[in-house]
């Protein structure tokens, strides 16, 4: 894929991308080395992703003899490098839930990605081809360039599937390059390779959906990649979702055994095995594991291989009107039962506590959407229970219905105050309580809302914030020697004049300029003369003491802030700048030492503004050149005179 | 006063409502709140007595409040009325009145349970 496109996909901002803690682990790991402790430290800042990485690192492909219980252990056996890379492969999949392409099944999606990632997992343990959890990231990113494309044509790509759908026979690859002159899994190669993830990943996404999928692997590491990810994908379509031709997958399963060389009994293991952590991470993440249309003799094998409570159904994130997520408290069984009866039957998902001690720490351990609770009870009451709940952060904006008494209700105002919601009198007509609950649901649909939109907005200003502070970075420095440049040199000066003004200390600058620069760039051409510059910083850079400001003004001319330095102190300090860049010798193939001319100014001298300082010290520069170079000035003197050492 | 003889022992509205609850989702719901109701009920009814012998008239309130709800539930309105009333005495802590409706609470529970039973077959 050619770069440009990819570039011009970013800037419409709506491709998937890492965002919150996966931008700063993209960020911090931007070059070759980086430290395990500042990976850590951005993947604990998220208590979630941080529970996924160590479930990964103790899942059974990790296997050792001590369980791990903190990042720092899982990025000791993992390597950093994994850590790194299923983090990243995370804060994508949080953090593109859902999207605005009408026929794109996003959970589908995800729960597919994740079938994917577990299998491949799995199955690089099984047969040993590559590092499981890069496997594992391998695999949940294989798909991302089709969310990607849902996302940046939403409705085209809405069309596509659609055509898709009506001739089932056309390939999806094919259509895809035929509206967007891409297909989604040479994007996904593109976009794994911007966030830096190894070759070897962005291969075997662009490669395993392919016909040849092997043809080109440029290394072994790839070519094995693209057959687990494949093997995991296939597997996952037949087994797991159902996908595909029921009928053929079996034999065709046959086959791809044979191929992996796989016996049928260790597959059988790793797919049950793989079914349960699939399951887990499904309900980890609230993703739908459970395909609807799941052929009815997988799904039957499927239930007898593995026994799943019928309560943990993981809860839709659909459009369609969905249940609340409800407490019911009451001290009563009787009326519980029937209270829970009422409210499962209008769709909504029940957890039961029978006193307001119990109801409080279930609140807390599950967020409940909505606790409706009885008003009299022993232990703790429905107001003191109210009471608690507002009191604590998690539960503040838990929607509480109190079920009053006869001889509660002319008290209802108390309820009110303690931070109920709304409030129906006993023995309830259903039909009320329930119309109540919906409209106490439609209060905590429109309160989601805002949160989600306060969410999506703090993320916003945040890398916003990210994006200010790069931008004011790269305009305060010089990207050849990556030292501050001018704009900042000046700020800074003036920050430090005013201060050393106000003070009464004393402040120096040393205006520095490389001797026949025009030559070198000249006679050795301008990378030599580039070359000749860093190094020049580099020397620079180590010779300056901790407080001193090394700057680039421009050109060949360089100027160092040495606060809190009288003009003596700042004279030394340019002449260990002198002799230490007349000893560096160049190598790359310059292989000699360039001189410097250096001028020292100081407010002792009288100056007074930024201007009179640094004419000053230009000044000196200028004398110490026209006294023959490599030396210098500090004084108004002859500087023949002035020549140190 | 009320006299609970006066009142069929199950209230034949009540408990008909409680049993067109028990649809094809949840068709043993009628029985199960049965059970429910009979296993918690007879153990307050017990502490009827105990809490009134103790002179812990918080408790005697509670109990009788408890009882009143779930009876209602069942569709047994004359107990539940008995229970209220109990329960309004030991609020006011007029405690003159309480032996003899413990004493019919505890006789119209035997009604309200052979019933009951009765229904679960």
């Amino acid at each position: 894929m050619r770069e440009k496109q990819l570039d011009e996909l970013k800037l419409t901002g709506a491709l998937p991308s890492p965002t919150g803690v996966g931008l700063a682990i993209l960020e911090l790991t931007r070059g070759e080395d980086y430290a395990m402790g500042d990976v850590t430290r951005a993947i604990q800042s998220d208590p979630a992703l941080t529970g996924r990485i160590i479930k990964i690192a103790n899942s059974a492909g990790f296997a050792g003899s001590q369980g791990v219980s903190s990042v720092a252990q899982a990025a000791m056996r993992l390597g950093v490098r994994s850590v790194r890379n299923v983090a990243l492969g995370f804060t994508l999949v949080s953090g593109n839930r859902g999207g605005s392409c009408p026929g794109f099944d996003y959970e589908g999606y995800w729960a597919r990605s994740l079938a994917v990632a577990v299998l491949s997992q799995r199955l690089a343990e099984a047969l040993r081809l590559c590092a499981p959890a890069d496997a594992f990231t391998c695999g949940l990113l294989s798909g991302i360039g089709t969310l990607a494309l849902a996302s940046i044509h939403p409705d085209r790509y809405a069309q596509l599937l659609e055509r898709k759908r009506a001739t089932p026979a056309a390939e999806l690859l094919h259509l895809e390059r035929e509206i967007f002159d891409l297909d989604h899994c040479e994007l996904a190669g593109a976009m794994l390779a911007d966030w830096r993830l190894p070759d070897s990943f962005c291969f075997a996404v662009t490669a395993f959906e392919r016909r040849d999928p092997y043809s080109g692997a440029p290394d072994e590491a790839a070519r094995r990649m693209t057959v687990i990810v494949r093997a995991a994908s296939l597997v996952a379509s037949w087994c797991f979702l159902g996908e595909g031709d029921s009928e053929q997958g079996p034999a065709r399963l046959d086959e791809l055994l044979l191929e992996l060389r796989l016996e049928r009994d260790a597959f059988e293991r790793l797919r049950v095995e793989a079914l349960s952590e699939w399951r887990e991470w499904g309900r980890a993440l609230q993703i739908p594991t459970d395909s609807p249309h799941k052929p009815a003799e997988i799904q039957a094998e499927a239930q007898r291989a593995l026994e799943v409570p019928s309560d943990t159904q993981v809860r839709r994130v659909g459009t369609e009107r969905k249940g609340l997520r409800i407490l019911a408290v009451d001290d009563d069984p009787v009326s519980l039962r029937i209270l829970e009866h009422h409210l499962t039957k209008d769709g909504h998902t029940v957890q039961r506590a029978m006193n307001g001690r119990q109801a409080l720490i279930m609140a807390l351990e599950s967020s409940p959407q909505m606790i409706v609770t009885d008003w009299n009870m022993p232990e703790m009451d429905g107001l003191e229970l109210a009471k608690s709940l507002r009191r604590s952060n998690e539960s503040r904006g838990t929607y509480i219905l109190l079920l009053t008494g006869r001889e509660e209700e002319d008290r209802v105002v108390e309820a009110f105050d303690a931070g109920g919601d709304e409030y129906v009198v006993k023995p309830f007509n259903p039909k009320i309580l329930l119309a109540r609950v919906r409209a106490g649901q439609r209060m905590i649909e429109l309160r989601e809302q805002v949160e989600r939109d306060r969410q999506l907005r703090d993320r916003q200003v945040a890398e916003m914030a990210v994006l200010n502070r790069k931008l004011e970075a790269a305009a305060m420095t010089d990207v050849l020697t990556k030292l501050p440049n001018r704009r900042y040199a000046m700020r800074r000066l003036e920050d430090e004049l005013n201060g050393a003004l106000a003070a009464g200390a004393p402040l120096s600058v040393i205006m520095i300029d490389i001797d026949h620069f025009k030559q070198v760039n000249d006679r050795f051409g301008h990378d030599m003369g580039d070359l000749v510059l860093r190094e020049t910083a580099t020397v620079l850079r180590n010779t300056t003491r901790k407080g001193d400001y090394v700057c680039r003004l421009g050109g060949e001319e360089f100027l160092v802030i040495c606060t809190k330095a009288s003009l003596p102190q700042c004279a030394m300090t340019a002449e260990r700048i002198r002799a230490a860049v007349e000893e560096h010798i160049i190598g790359f193939g310059f292989e000699r030492a360039v001189t410097v001319s250096l001028g020292a100014a100081s407010l002792e001298c009288g100056a007074r503004t930024v201007d009179e300082l640094l004419k000053l010290a230009d000044r000196r520069v200028y004398a110490a050149k026209a006294a023959g170079r490599n030396r210098v000035c500090s004084s108004d003197t002859p500087p023949s005179q002035a020549r140190s050492a | 006063m009320t006299h609970p003889d006066s009142d069929p022992v199950l209230h034949a509205a009540a408990l008909d409502a409680l049993r067109s609850l028990g649809d094809d989702n949840d068709p043993s719901l009628l029985l199960e709140v049965i059970e429910l109701y009979l296993a918690d009920a007879q153990v307050h009814v017990r502490n009827l007595r105990a809490a009134h012998a103790a002179g812990d008239v918080r408790l005697l309130e509670r109990t009788a409040h408890t009882l009143k709800s779930s009876s209602a539930n069942v569709g047994a309105l004359g107990f539940s009325k008995l229970c209220l009333e109990l329960e309004q005495r030991a609020r006011q802590e007029q405690l003159d009145a309480a032996p003899s409706l413990i004493a019919a609470a505890e006789s119209q529970f035997v009604s309200v349970e052979r019933a009951l039973r009765a229904i679960k077959g």
